[in-house]
């Protein structure tokens, strides 16, 4: 079992703990001193996503089927609506979501058959601004490479497309390899009208809309051309194939 | 031969700590080992004229005594050291043959020239080279080491570490307890002193019997720490105090082991590690370090130190009683050293304070051994809190004794045998 700890690349060993970072896969609500490996055992797995009834992660903050939020018990939330020149919807600005939710529901034209792709690029205008932070955060040089100009296209299907470091969707230890984006940083998931909504997996380094942080528990609607930034320097392009 | 480990820890941390704590416990399996290592002993004796008379003569009864308990099958040598180091009894096979002829030609040791302990020790390594198994040597001396700079004594250990186990002793007051500490501890053996002649022979037999009594040599402490981690310290804490952190090997990025030595059936060690974790939320669990025994290539069952991060104050403030045992023997030690020192500048005020101090900690920790040695040199009015007066008249040997034995430790509640 490969540990699931951000930036880890160990593996689980038999008694329970990575062999690189030393932490156990789940570590939340471990309370009690010597569990009693007999009674651990006979305990029920990590409950299922009361939403979808996926299975998931104890730690994971959202389902990665259905997007359910786990910290708040809630649906996903809606989308953000986000000024794009290929939204039908009225402009609103970058509205709390909340408001959003409850003044109106976004119509859309259910996209048959609609096949996404994404455009994978090693961005040097967003690296440039990526030091720029680190260096002000860190008061350290950026110890991430700029790789040179890279770019891959890579299919976006299913239900969810999890987004990471040997993630199963779009893998970033893939070149360009961001050293910057965690194991699971932010996934896709899929619309009823067939489109994506973009959301965060508490990432170490955060995924940016326009420059700007999409804040835990905020799903953004992605639309033909829009794109985001993970790590310091990739740009992931979503477009109708 | 197997190897049990235990740990003794407060697993649980407040929130933001980074230091986590443990005592982990080294007990060699009863069985003897169907396959014992080869056992290769040199025995050193100090010939230097100041030896001439009662020392001499005690000191040859002893080496007599000591070769009398080499067993059978084992391969010896004597080394007589004065400036230079004479090799009098070849390394040689045991035989009640041979140990009689290695005691006739002991009994006709004299006594001339001056005292290069590096020169003994070189001599030592340059045997051992040439022999397989467990290397254990015994150096007596009654002077300090002169002729070289203390930089070529050092050099000496430096070229000795790892190749054979050293135990020392020192006759009379004549000698520097430093040097002998220096190779004692380098070489993973003991240091005492041996303030009568008389007493020699017994305690040469104690040494040999306790040395042919090992059956596994070169065993490490196998200890993996996670990445991100950092060891500050880890030294044995039972049956004596040692630092051992600087003396890591890498075996890999995240893996150092560290030499113990060789080990007898049944004996059993106590260690205190102390580890650096990154900082971790409440709820989180991970591992300070698994640590295991590594002898003959093989690795022992692993144990594992933990951190648990908890907003439970009763469950952080929870003090380990192994833990703060061996931390209390720590300040004990460094009490004593303090103590002597100032004595020794002539600060007899400050003298009183440390020792007076020593007196409280070895009370605590029912250290009686030590409690008894410091009643040599200070009149206790109060154990608990440590009210003492110096004695007017301490002897150089009672406060060699104590600078000597200060590290001896005991197990919690005074349990565990007396080692030396």
């Amino acid at each position: 079992m490969n540990c699931p700890h951000d930036r880890c690349a160990g593996s689980v060993m038999s008694d329970g703990f990575c062999d690189t970072c030393g932490r156990r896969p789940t570590t939340s609500m471990r309370y009690m001193p010597a569990p009693d490996p007999v009674a651990a055992a006979a305990a029920s797995p990590d409950p299922p996503c009361p939403s979808c009834g996926a299975a998931r992660d104890l730690d994971a903050l959202f389902c990665e089927a259905c997007g359910f939020d786990f910290v708040n018990s809630k649906p996903p939330s809606m989308p953000v609506a986000r000024p794009s020149s290929t939204d039908e919807v009225p402009m609103k600005g970058a509205e709390p979501p909340a408001a959003a939710a409850g003044a109106e529901t976004v119509e859309r034209e259910p996209v048959a058959a609609a096949a996404w792709e994404a455009t994978v690029q090693s961005d040097a205008s967003w690296y440039a601004k990526f030091c720029e932070t680190w260096k002000s955060t860190h008061g350290a040089e950026c110890p991430v490479a700029f790789p040179g100009e890279l770019e891959r296209v890579e299919p976006v299907e299913g239900p969810v497309v999890v987004i990471g470091r040997h993630a199963t969707g779009i893998d970033l230890a893939l070149d360009p390899n961001d050293a910057a984006v965690s194991h699971r940083h932010a996934s896709l998931i899929r619309q009823p009208d067939g489109t994506y909504a973009l959301t965060d997996l508490d990432s170490s380094n955060g995924t940016y809309i326009d420059d700007k942080p999409v804040a835990k528990g905020q799903t953004a609607m992605m639309s033909d051309g829009d794109s985001f930034t993970v790590g310091a320097f990739t740009r992931i392009t979503l477009r109708l194939r | 031969m197997g190897f049990t480990l235990t740990v003794a820890q407060n697993e649980f941390l407040p929130e933001a700590a980074t230091e986590v704590h443990a005592i982990v416990t080294v007990t060699a399996d009863d069985e003897p080992s169907s396959q014992n290592d080869e056992l290769t002993e040199v025995i050193i004796v100090d010939v230097s004229t100041s030896m001439e008379g009662a020392r001499l003569q005690a000191a040859r009864e002893a080496a007599a005594a000591a070769i009398d308990q080499i067993t059978d099958g084992a391969n010896f040598a004597v080394i007589a050291g004065n400036h230079e180091a004479t090799v009098v009894v070849p390394m040689s096979r045991s035989t009640v043959a041979m140990r009689e002829s290695a005691k006739g030609i002991v009994a006709r040791l004299h006594a001339t020239g001056g005292t290069v302990i590096g020169s003994w020790l070189r001599k030592a390594n340059e045997l051992f080279s040439t022999s397989p198994g467990i290397h254990h040597a015994l150096l007596l001396t009654d002077g300090k080491d002169e002729g070289e700079v203390h930089q070529a004594l050092m050099g000496s250990i430096a070229a000795c570490t790892g190749n054979f186990q050293c135990d020392c002793r020192g006759v009379g007051t004549d000698w520097i307890v430093v040097e002998l500490k220096a190779i004692a501890s380098a070489l993973l053996g003991t240091v005492d002193i041996i303030p009568e002649p008389g007493d020699m022979p017994a305690e040469f037999a104690r040494i040999i019997e306790n040395a042919m009594a090992k059956s596994v040599g070169d065993v490490w402490l196998h200890l993996w720490t996670p990445k991100g981690s950092k060891l500050n310290y880890l030294k044995q804490v039972y049956p004596i105090e040692e630092e051992l952190t600087t003396r890591g090997v890498n075996v890999s990025g995240l893996i150092a082991e560290y030499p113990t030595g060789a080990w007898a059936a049944g004996e059993s060690r106590d260690y205190h590690l102390c580890l650096q974790v990154p900082p971790s939320r409440v709820g989180e669990e991970r591992l300070g370090g698994r640590i295991s025994i590594s002898s003959r290539g093989t690795i022992s069952q692993t144990t594992l130190v933990r951190a648990v991060w908890t907003d439970n104050d009763s469950l952080s403030a929870r003090i380990c009683p192994e833990v703060a045992h061996y931390t209390g023997q720590a300040d004990l030690a460094a009490a004593i050293a303090d103590g002597l020192d100032a004595l020794q500048r002539g600060d007899r005020r400050t003298a009183t304070v440390k020792l007076g101090a020593a007196v409280a900690l070895a009370t605590d920790v029912q250290n009686t051994q030590t409690l008894k040695l410091l009643q040599q040199v200070v009149e206790v009015d109060d154990f608990r809190t440590g009210t003492v007066r110096l004695k007017a008249d301490i002897t150089k040997a009672d406060e060699m004794a104590l600078e000597t034995r200060r590290t001896v430790t005991v197990r919690v509640g005074g349990k565990g045998k007396e080692a030396r």
